[in-house]
């Protein structure tokens, strides 16, 4: 599949609208599934049409009128520079949280670990530049307790992150997401334990980790 | 460009042959794509992680114990785990409805939205005014309207205002690509 092909037949926003026949949406997702641009696009598709159909609502509801197709356009037009001025205010409240929302947007690194391959070695482990969840998938037998606590360990035992009551995917594998913050360069242990019913816990897996920044 | 070992099937081999790093790569390489699958039809965060590790957890077993047939085709050995898997979430999802019909449901999320989601939006406001404004005429806002707004087919808005497909892409894309550069250069404020 070729881009001018998406192109001309508007493969993108039929894809976001959900209106591609199975056939192609599913060659279309095998194409973009490897294809930045088109995953850029098709982001850019979705929050286009969803801010329109939001700021169309918004500007519905404060003015109480019967819209038409024209009234709406005009309005928001008019609408621009409250919104302007409004980019500059919300300046300092979305830097406290955009951290949170990229680490949000964009998709988690996930790393395997199993018991056989990566509990002698340290796996090396490179800690995203920006912020993200890091999913750690570790492959243990899960069928023993219903929650899991996992903990990175420093050299001297310190623990730098923890988290409780993780339940198992599968009946034999685990995921502890970390957000990348948490992740510090230098060697560490990933400790999962299980969690009997009245909190004692019992180490059931340790993959020693060598964190990496790129 | 493509190198011969991060080929679809040379990454299945690499695989095969035990390489560490290659079922990273391959998380790597098909991380976003995933997400973007998955969150065509799943639109709680929650269950669309839970799905995309789900996707790779089995993706990397199958490819690990030789059960993918066309390593050529990877990609869409890829594809087709996650719709499967979504569509198990879905009946999953339904027959726990079914099975609690009738029984309130405690751990229904609030409805309003959260702090974040309303930043989010009240940002996407801004966005979408300045691209408005940015069109260079009421027929451009008309399309955009139509096409968003009422979901009006490509052929209709064109029969309707008299303008060829090829302006209508013109509209449409010049909207995403400005759209896209105002947020990055919020996105490069923000990060300031």
């Amino acid at each position: 599949m070729d881009h001018s092909r998406i192109e001309e037949h508007n493969l993108i926003d039929r894809y976001v609208r959900g209106t591609l026949p199975a056939d192609e949406r599913a060659a279309f997702e095998e194409h973009f599934v490897d294809c930045a641009a088109c995953q850029d696009q098709i982001d850019v598709a979705k929050s286009l049409r969803l801010a329109v159909r939001e700021s169309v609502a918004e500007t519905r509801a404060s003015s109480g009128w019967r819209w038409t197709a024209i009234a709406a356009c005009a309005c928001l037009g008019i609408a621009l520079a409250a919104g302007s001025m409004f980019l500059f205010e919300r300046q300092s409240a979305r830097s406290e949280l955009a951290s949170l929302r990229f680490s949000l947007e964009r998709p988690p690194v996930v790393f395997g670990l199993s018991l056989s391959r990566d509990a002698s070695e340290p796996r090396t482990v490179t800690i995203p530049a920006e912020p993200r969840w890091v999913v750690f998938l570790a492959e243990i037998d899960a069928t023993r307790y219903s929650r899991y606590r996992a903990a990175v360990v420093g050299g001297r035992g310190e623990e730098t992150w923890s988290k409780e009551g993780i339940e198992a995917n599968s009946p034999d594998s685990i995921s502890v997401p970390i957000p990348s913050a948490a992740l510090h360069p230098g060697t560490y242990t990933l400790v999962v334990s299980g969690q009997q019913p009245e909190g004692s816990l019992t180490t059931v897996a340790r993959f020693p980790l060598l964190l990496a920044v790129p | 460009m493509e190198v011969a070992g991060s080929s679809d099937s040379g990454l299945v081999s690499r695989i095969l042959a035990g390489e560490r790093a290659a079922e990273d790569e391959l998380v790597r390489r098909f991380s976003r794509g995933v997400s973007v699958i998955i969150g065509q039809s799943l639109a709680d965060p929650a269950a669309a992680a839970d799905v995309y590790q789900e996707t790779f957890r089995l993706v990397l077993l199958k490819v690990r114990a030789g059960e993918v047939r066309e390593p050529e085709r990877l990609a869409g050995f890829i594809c087709g785990i996650a719709r499967s898997l979504v569509v198990e979430h879905f009946r999953r999802a339904a027959r726990l409805r079914e099975r609690h019909e009738g029984e309130p449901d405690r751990q229904l999320p609030s409805p309003e939205p959260n702090q974040l989601d309303q930043l989010l939006r009240q940002e996407r406001a801004v966005l979408v005014r300045r691209v408005l404004s940015e069109l260079a005429s009421d027929r451009d806002r008309k399309i955009l309207y139509r096409f968003y707004i009422e979901d009006d087919e490509k052929e209709n808005i064109c029969a309707d205002l008299g303008i060829s497909a090829l302006h209508f892409n013109h509209v449409i894309s010049r909207a995403r690509q400005r759209y896209k550069k105002i947020f990055e250069s919020m996105g490069d404020a923000s990060r300031k």
